[in-house]
């Protein structure tokens, strides 16, 4: 079966040409079929070059969905280093390989998309010195502490800059971190898989019950 | 082990922790299983129930099968993962659909169940089961951009009979399965419902009983928890006449009073 929206042949909007094959198309149908996603939008995710970068521990989880949705490149960068991660990195490679997955210490050129996931203050001098890399053309910067908060900076800002205040000491972790950071890893998606035609910048709070979003056009 | 729930001052109940029964291990319940074994201590004994092989198709989101698993029955990839990832988890694998012949002995042998099916029938099956076993569960759904989870504490909150009272018609739920879904989606509706499950494991009131979470990651993520409320006459019986100190307790009093 040809699920709805996959396509062939066709130009994928970062200029390199991709197409999908029966078993891409196969292996990535249940997303390919939500609307807006497509085929384009997986082209997009199997073209895309992403850095994510966090704790061990927050960041196992996001590295995983995003290697299973086929996001091309993705370097990782581990605050405190990448002792003991290696293993999570070897079983992120096992789990699809569409997609490549490498030790990022040194930005290394064009990144579509740096996911930064800030749950302690080691995570937090990380995110700091990523923000100041040029070559970052989309941003997801989620914060761990209470309450709960993610800044979507989509490639359309110019330039695409993080906020500061998404840059201040680490506060006590919210009980709903794991959860945030699952939320900050579908806005990633979203922006890689251009989900929405015209992304606006947004703050999304959560406070453990509610988000409230407040959208910068 | 029983241990007191811990209701912050409203009624409490009698909950035993440690045995984990996860019913289905798709978008919702891989997500559920490996937060509950990162979490460790709480989560010793887990059942897993599942009668699908993994297919190539579940690999984009149920991030613990490998290509090498396609094929293979979930449970039994997903049990392998867990003896080589987290070995001092006590599994146990069932191949076997959730039906009427199996669900009663299923939910009394556990004190915690997570509803991560994707069928209304199964849904439905759980809730009535879980209600007359006395055994609190978790509700988890996800379609294309959007998830619901909501925790049923039975007798004392509403229950998802009380909610959506029947399950929907055939036509309904074959769009929801038209509609695709995305992986972190479901992970983050996985997650919060293993966060559930581990709070009722440390006898704290689960943060969804008689609340419902949805989430709408269709324009930036909307995250909203909003009370349920028990409908008179649902079988759950967990809705109770307002006493009149309850009715005195919510009206306005005057100064004077």
């Amino acid at each position: 079966m040809r699920a709805a929206g996959a396509s062939r042949n066709r130009r994928a909007t970062n200029g390199i040409a991709m197409t999908l094959t029966d078993a891409q198309i196969e292996r990535y149908s249940r997303q390919i079929i939500v609307p807006r996603v497509g085929g384009r939008g997986q082209e997009r995710l199997l073209g895309a070059r992403m850095l994510l970068a966090g704790d061990a521990r927050d960041i196992e989880a996001p590295l995983a969905y995003l290697v299973g949705a086929g996001v091309g490149a993705i370097g990782v960068r581990v605050a405190g280093g990448q002792d003991g991660f290696a293993g999570k990195i070897a079983a992120a490679r096992e789990l699809n390989a569409d997609v490549a997955v490498t030790v990022a210490d040194e930005p290394q050129g064009r990144v579509d998309l740096a996911l930064l996931i800030v749950g302690s203050e080691a995570a937090r001098k990380v995110a700091d010195e990523i923000v100041s890399c040029r070559d970052v053309r989309a941003w997801v910067v989620a914060r761990l502490d209470a309450p709960g908060k993610i800044a979507v900076i989509p490639d359309s800002q110019s330039p695409p800059t993080v906020d500061a205040s998404m840059l201040t000491p680490v506060g006590t972790r919210s009980e709903a971190a794991d959860f945030i950071a699952m939320l900050a890893t579908a806005e990633a998606f979203k922006l890689i898989a251009g989900y929405a035609e015209n992304p606006s910048r947004a703050i999304i709070e959560f406070d453990g019950y509610q988000t409230r979003v407040r959208v910068h056009p | 082990m029983a241990l007191r729930l811990s209701t912050g001052g409203r009624s409490t109940t009698e909950m035993a922790t440690g045995r984990i029964l996860i019913v289905g291990l798709g978008g919702l319940g891989v997500p559920a299983l490996w937060a509950l074994a990162r979490a460790g201590a709480g989560a010793k004994r887990l059942t897993i129930v599942d009668p699908d092989p993994v297919e190539l198709s579940n690999l984009a989101r149920q991030v613990i099968y490998r290509s090498r698993d396609t094929g293979t029955p979930k449970v039994e990839a997903a049990a392998r993962w867990l003896v080589e990832r987290f070995p001092d988890i006590n599994v146990e694998p069932h191949p076997i659909a959730l039906d009427a012949s199996n669900a009663a002995r299923l939910v009394a042998a556990h004190d915690f169940v997570i509803d991560a099916t994707d069928s209304p029938a199964a849904k439905f099956l759980i809730n009535d089961t879980c209600i007359a076993a006395q055994t609190p569960f978790v509700y988890g759904g996800v379609v294309g951009m959007t998830g619901q989870a909501m925790t049923v504490i039975p007798g004392q909150a509403a229950c998802i009979r009380c909610v959506f009272e029947t399950p929907p018609d055939d036509d309904e739920s074959r769009s929801c399965r038209e509609a695709g879904i995305v992986g972190p989606v479901a992970g983050a509706i996985g997650e919060m419902q293993a966060a559930e499950a581990m709070r009722a494991g440390r006898a704290q009131m689960p943060l969804l009983s008689g609340k419902i979470l949805t989430y709408d990651a269709s324009g930036p993520a909307r995250v909203r928890i909003a009370a349920v409320s028990p409908r008179p006459g649902c079988g759950c019986r967990a809705w109770k006449p307002e006493s009149r100190d309850a009715r005195s307790r919510r009206e306005p009093q005057s100064p004077g009073n």
